[in-house]
């Protein structure tokens, strides 16, 4: 692994989430993570269903707070931020794409992806332009007005993460993009990302593709909530079926 | 995101969604119509009848005898007026007979006004649309000319000029012999504007000298009514005070009433306040219920757009953001229905005045109502939103995200 000398892009040092289940037990969906990623790297997050995947990618993405530990985005502290600045943060510095997509319904492709640019609060000209340029980079110049409705899965998923590109951020996370497309839309996401990465973006992706582990400059397997040195067994290790 | 943005989103989801918007809106359109359309015809109806009641001569006595059981009804007679030759009055009083009218196989119930010589000068309210009044020579002389009423003109003489025309009118009238049938005929020479409903429009009528009326018809030198004009400067209520005490004095008793029209105006004014506080509050009660049903659907909504909340929140909306989203979007529905029923109150109200031309003879739309209309509605979805958005608000990403 290529260590770089500058600061990492993410520091995360003893993450832990723990939910409040039913009754006294707890849920402990993070145990202590501490990792760095840093700036140009193309991280795999693996690991089997309920191992802290999601939770993890979500306290990346700064749209849940750990219950302990401490995270530092871009050399900034997050874990202290108040609710307006995590939004802040969010809308510049963190791209973010589902798997479920979560496009606007009755919303163009094009209106879609300049949400983000909007709320920066950025004029319609300058939305405008970038939005089609993040469009046409995921090739889907000729979709600009097409509704959610009338694209494909794989389409549509190219939509969100050039809604994310726009954002320009420091970090791509993607959680489990592919998992509600069929194998041949999963090549050309998968695909996409990688030409991210050449391209020089910082990318964390949960997927359970073997191929996209190999590819990756590094894996990060999960287990029960930690880090884990080796492969794990692969028993449970199936997709998770789409929620949506 | 600015406020112009957040308007189309709104209206576009409004348009997406008519049936259900339009149901919504139903209370703020219905409360914001009846508001608006009560204060504008009340406005309208005070407009006439003060207009009226100003050309009649907001100082204006009017003296009418009082009917007692077992006792004569005393009209009024020449020697009562000359009694109150020395105030500061004018006599314009006048004496009335209900007649018959017939031309041509026509005919009609006609109120017939004896007026003075005078009435032309005295009365420059009443407009011609066309002929001419008699002159005071011809009023002296008690000539048989008549002015009729624009409407019974047109009943009489329809697609003909009245004017030149002669009429056959004749009322039963009690003389030494008994009661007889007095049969006279007289020639049209004008016709005036029809009057107001309020003062008995509605009727059929015409004006002639008053000494025609005291030989034909009514009982000479009495007056069913009197009435003066109080000269600029005096004291209205003295003036009335002191013809009070002269005829009380000249009839042996107070079997009459003395009114000034400023009276008419006060209470007509009064009466038409409170109806107006009446059904304007019958509109707010209706606002409510329309506010209430934007707070329910608003609430729905927020719960069905849960995931586009959490969506929107993680791509950076703040949560004065979505606040500001969800309020201009409630606001929108409601503007929307304020405007709806302000439309209406502006067709109705314009129907109303064209089909009762009398009471309303004039559309009155003040920018007050318009902008009461405005700021009402506006204010019924800021106040039954705010909840709902606020709610929407504070939904944390996460759980906005997971939501199912
Ligand atoms: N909102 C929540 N409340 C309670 N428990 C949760 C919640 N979200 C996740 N968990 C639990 O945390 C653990 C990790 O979940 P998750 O991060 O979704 O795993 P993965 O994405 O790797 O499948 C699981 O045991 C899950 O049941
Ligand atoms: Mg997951």
């Amino acid at each position: 692994m290529s260590t770089s000398s500058s600061d990492p892009v993410i520091r995360l040092s003893g993450i832990t989430k723990v939910y409040a289940g039913e009754g006294d037990a707890e849920v402990h969906a993070l145990s202590g993570i501490s990792l760095d990623i840093h700036a140009g790297e193309y991280v795999a997050l693996m690991g089997p269903s309920g191992s802290g995947k999601s939770t993890l990618m979500h306290i990346l993405g700064c749209l849940d707070q750990p219950t302990e530990g401490r995270y530092l985005l871009g050399g900034d502290d997050v874990s202290q931020l108040g609710e307006d600045q995590l939004a802040r943060i969010r809308n510049e510095r963190i791209g973010f794409v589902f798997q479920s997509f979560n496009l606007l319904a009755r919303t163009s492709a094009q209106k879609n992806v300049e949400l983000p640019l909007a709320y920066r609060g950025l004029g319609l000209r300058e939305r405008s332009t970038l939005a089609r340029t993040a469009l046409e980079r995921v090739g889907l110049g000729d979709r600009l007005s097409h509704k959610p409705s009338e694209l494909s899965g794989g389409q549509k998923q190219r939509v969100a993460i050039a809604r994310a590109l726009v954002q320009d951020p420091a970090v791509l996370l993607a959680d489990e993009p592919t998992g509600n497309l069929d194998s041949r839309s999963t090549r050309e996401i998968l695909k996409l990302f990688e030409e991210l990465h050449r391209e020089g973006r910082t990318i964390v992706l949960v997927t359970h593709e073997e191929e996209v582990g190999a590819r990756a400059s590094r894996t990060i397997w999960l287990r029960d909530g930690l880090v884990s040195d080796g492969r794990p067994v692969l028993d449970d290790d199936v997709p998770e079926v789409a929620s949506v | 995101m600015n406020v112009l943005e957040n308007i189309q989103t709104a209206l576009s989801a409004i348009a997406s969604n008519k049936l259900r918007s339009l149901l919504t809106m139903l209370g703020v359109i219905i409360g914001v119509f009846a508001v608006t359309t009560m204060l504008s015809l009340g406005q309208m109806a005070t407009q006439a009848i003060t207009k009226q009641l100003d050309s009649i001569g907001g100082r204006t006595l009017l003296v009418q005898p009082r009917y007692a059981p077992g006792r004569p009804y005393r009209t009024f007679i020449a020697d009562d007026l000359n009694a109150l030759a020395g105030l500061p009055i004018r006599d314009v009083s006048s004496t009335s007979s209900g007649v018959t009218a017939e031309v041509s196989g026509r005919s009609a119930n006609l109120s017939l006004s004896g007026v003075k010589a005078d009435y032309a000068r005295q009365s420059p309210d009443v407009k011609l649309t066309s002929g001419r009044f008699f002159t005071e020579t011809e009023a002296r002389g008690s000539a048989p000319l008549i002015v009729l009423s624009g409407t019974t003109a047109q009943k009489l003489f329809p697609q003909q000029n009245p004017l030149g025309q002669v009429l056959r009118i004749s009322a039963r009238v009690v003389n030494n012999s008994g009661l007889v049938l007095q049969r006279e005929q007289v020639t049209v020479i004008g016709v005036t504007q029809p009057a107001s409903a309020l003062f008995g429009g509605g009727q059929d009528s015409g004006i002639m000298p008053i000494n025609f009326l005291w030989r034909t018809f009514t009982d000479r030198d009495s007056y069913d009514t009197l009435q003066f004009r109080v000269d600029p400067g005096a004291d209205i209520d003295s003036v009335q005070a002191t013809v009070s005490r002269v005829l009380e004095r000249r009839r042996g008793e107070k079997n009459f009433e003395v009114f000034n029209f400023d009276q008419f105006v006060q209470q007509f004014s009064q009466i038409t306040t409170v109806l107006q506080i009446l059904l304007a509050s019958i509109g707010g009660l209706s606002l409510l219920v329309g506010g209430i049903g934007i707070m329910n659907i608003m609430l729905v909504s927020v719960t069905e757009r849960t995931r586009e909340i959490g969506l929107r929140k993680a791509l950076g909306a703040r949560r004065g953001t979505i606040l500001g989203q969800f309020l201009i979007e409630a606001v929108t529905l409601t503007a929307l229905g304020g405007l709806v029923g302000y439309l209406l109150t502006v067709l109705t109200v314009t129907l109303v005045s064209l089909a009762a031309p009398s009471f309303f003879p004039q559309v009155i739309l003040s920018p007050g109502v318009a902008l009461l209309a405005l700021v009402v509605s506006a204010l019924t979805g800021v106040i039954f939103g705010v909840w709902p958005a606020s709610r929407a608000a504070a939904l944390p990403p996460i759980e906005a995200l997971r939501y199912e």
